[in-house]
């Protein structure tokens, strides 16, 4: 029997205004475990003024900037809001970090000025809060095997999640979304939003493979199991981050 | 009574560091600054005394160290006394540290150089004001200590603000730089044209956007050198000003030809730290030179003379090893350390995450590791984010079985200089505070 290259597109929103978290590496991060399991990826970068085609990506990256650039990203995500709901509905699997995660939101409300309009695929929303939070960050989740996860977090945004949206992990160690409720992150369908850079993905390589299996199996609509690899540097890393030292 | 604490403080410094240096011969530490400001908290407001000529303050994120470093070396090739705060420790102890090993009662120094952290500056400037302020460039790096760039430009807003007779010198390709202390005299230095003759790697850290300090729109450039660096403008009308020092550069492998435009004429210099990034603190030093009336000739014979300091770019034997250590603290300077680093070497990373590293290591994913995927050689990664660092190498490409974590910096040292053969070189890039400790290491006796 001759097997099928598996394959996944992946969309990177706006590389070129959220990238200021080593937001590269968690794109870099998903494209070596595909290649490294012979699965192929397409990664194409959306910017400014490209029209986003749900029917194309499995999976979309977004990730965290200044405000400027932040303010910019949401004015543009207004017109590919309707492209993004149909590929959450289809189950693209998307993450977003820092401020890609506040925008996954209904919006942001600054101290004083207009609010910054997110496109709603969380129910969530953030507040402008008073206090930077910044350190490390070891949260758990129900989603992976091992259950941790960490990070490193930098953000004064505090978020809020409601209805069906539920958080992606529980803080032991850090701030979170908003320091009150433990709550770190956000999930709903298939679309995942985290305040964890650091970057994420390297360090989590058990979530990487999560993600990487729901694309797929949106892609195929068939259970897709993936092949092992050999993640003893990636888990010593991870081991020595779990409880650092906020 | 204070006059009592200032030169009690003195003396306990020199006590000290004549302690400190028989016991483990060490001068590196800022631990003398500490004591002096504990007995003579306003130390620094007594040492303008001690000061004929200027007092010269370099901040940036940077090439702050290699500036000050050129401007002392100018500056005492021409027969000035100067202090620097050399040791790359540039918080306000350091700057204490460096003051008090040197004053005497009865002696006088031409000039102060002193470099200081952004963040730091409001804070000397309260005790010692400044004659120059010289600013290399503002990179994001710090991003994380300070919120963001905004901040940093703020902070050194304030401190400028602080210090009604302060001139200021200034990089004019930096936009984050060029608009600082609106309002007052300043000198421009900045490239008309760059030129790469060799090396054409291009880095593919990512091109970052960055948005004018006046309108906060999106900036153009008619040409970007290096990072933020370039000719822009903006439709608000901010735009590179006229630059005083203008200059021309041919970067090649190992040096740079740099020809200067002045109102007083045009000079070329030659200059042996690689890199453009390197030709812009030449740059900045030889602007200041001239600026204070200096000779051409002396300010070439001084950076022919510069020995690049405090590791960035260290060159020594040990046990018949040649070593080069060079500093990388941000993805836009490590990614030009990266290209050209010596691929048949034998290289060990340290990275720390200390405060004054940068507690955020996500910067390591925006440098350019990738240059070293074809290495031979294992590369040994060692500090308190080892394992961040073998990380990063295993995904730019370098098999897992080249890469060995030692996370103890002493021992990762230890083991390449009694693992190799004598003819074997070693580089060593280091985080600042990994560098610091390495000042300390027994394996340098
Ligand atoms: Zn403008």
């Amino acid at each position: 029997m001759t097997e099928t290259r598996l394959k996944i597109s992946l969309a990177h929103l706006y590389p070129e205004l959220l990238n200021i978290y080593g937001d590269f590496g968690n794109v870099l991060t998903i494209k070596q475990r595909c290649e490294w399991r012979n699965i192929d990826i397409e990664i194409t970068n959306i910017n400014i003024g490209d029209k986003i085609d749900p029917e194309i990506f499995d999976f979309y990256f977004i990730g965290g900037g200044q405000d400027k650039q932040q303010i910019e990203v949401s004015r543009e995500l207004q017109l590919q809001k309707n492209a993004l709901h149909d590929a959450m509905n289809s189950g693209a699997v998307a993450l977003g970090i820092c401020g890609g995660y506040q925008l996954f939101g209904h919006y942001y409300q600054p101290h004083n000025g207009a609010r910054l309009l997110g496109i709603g695929l969380l129910d969530a929303y953030t507040v402008a809060g008073d206090k930077r939070f910044i350190g490390n960050v070891t949260a758990k989740t129900e989603f992976t095997v091992p259950k941790t996860l960490v990070g490193f977090e930098n953000h004064s945004g505090l978020t809020y999640l409601q209805g069906d949206t539920k958080p992606l992990a529980m803080v032991e160690t850090g701030a979170g979304n908003n320091s009150r409720d433990k709550t770190e992150g956000a999930r709903f369908k298939n679309i995942f939003g985290t305040y964890l850079h650091g970057p994420f993905l390297p360090k989590n390589p058990h979530f990487t493979d999560f993600l990487i299996k729901l694309a797929l199996e949106k892609r195929y609509r068939d259970n897709i199991e993936l092949q092992k690899l050999n993640d003893e540097l990636e888990l010593q890393a991870h081991i020595s981050l779990i409880n650092k030292l906020y | 009574m204070g006059k009592i604490k200032f030169y009690l403080s003195i003396l306990a410094a020199k006590v000290l560091s004549l302690l400190i240096i028989t016991i483990n011969r060490s001068s590196g530490t800022s631990f003398v600054g500490l004591v002096v400001l504990k007995i003579c908290p306003d130390f620094l407001s007594y040492c303008s005394k001690y000061v004929k000529k200027e007092i010269i303050t370099v901040t940036g994120t940077n090439g702050k160290t290699t500036t000050a470093g050129l401007i002392s070396s100018i500056l005492e090739g021409n027969g000035q006394k100067v202090i620097h705060n050399e040791k790359g420790a540039n918080m306000l102890t350091g700057v204490a540290n460096a003051l008090s090993l040197e004053i005497m009662p009865f002696k006088r120094f031409d000039y102060y150089v002193l470099e200081s952290d952004e963040a730091y500056l409001t804070n000397l400037y309260d005790f010692l004001p400044s004659d120059y302020l010289l600013i290399t460039n503002l990179f994001r790096d710090q991003l994380d200590r300070y919120g963001e760039l905004d901040t940093t430009a703020k902070k050194i807003q304030e401190a400028i603000d602080k210090n009604p007779k302060l001139k200021l010198i200034l990089n004019g390709d930096d936009p984050m730089v060029t608009n600082l202390g609106t309002d007052r005299d300043k000198i421009f230095f900045g490239f008309d044209k760059v030129e790469i003759i060799s090396n054409s790697i291009v880095s593919h850290a990512p091109i970052e956007n960055v948005n004018c300090p006046v309108c906060k729109e999106a900036l153009k450039y008619a040409e970007r050198f290096f990072a933020q660096q370039g000719h822009y403008y903006c439709d608000c009308g901010y735009r590179r000003p006229q630059c005083e020092y203008s200059g021309d550069v041919k970067i090649f492998d190992d040096y740079s030809i740099i020809k200067v435009y002045t109102l007083k004429g045009d000079f070329e210099f030659k200059f042996g730290l690689i890199g453009l990034y390197n030709a812009y603190n030449a740059l900045a030093a030889i602007s200041l030179g001239l600026e204070l009336g200096y000779d051409e000739n002396k300010i070439q014979a001084a950076l022919n003379s510069y020995q690049a300091i405090f590791g960035r770019a260290e060159k020594l034997t040990l046990r018949g090893h040649q070593v080069l250590i060079q500093l990388i603290k941000n993805p836009t300077g490590a990614s030009e350390v990266l290209k050209t680093v010596d691929l048949t070497s034998n290289i060990l990373i340290i990275i720390n995450d200390n405060y004054a590293d940068g507690r955020d290591v996500s910067w390591l994913w925006d440098a350019d590791f990738e240059f070293l995927k074809d290495i031979k050689n294992k590369i040994t990664v060692s500090g308190d984010r080892a394992k961040d660092m073998a990380v990063r190498l295993k995904y730019a490409g370098i098999e897992p079985s080249k890469i060995s974590i030692i996370p103890q910096i002493d021992d990762a040292i230890e083991y390449l200089l009694n693992s190799l053969d004598i003819n074997e070189k070693i580089t060593i890039l280091p985080t600042y505070t990994a560098l610091l400790k390495m000042q300390r290491g027994k394996w340098r006796e």
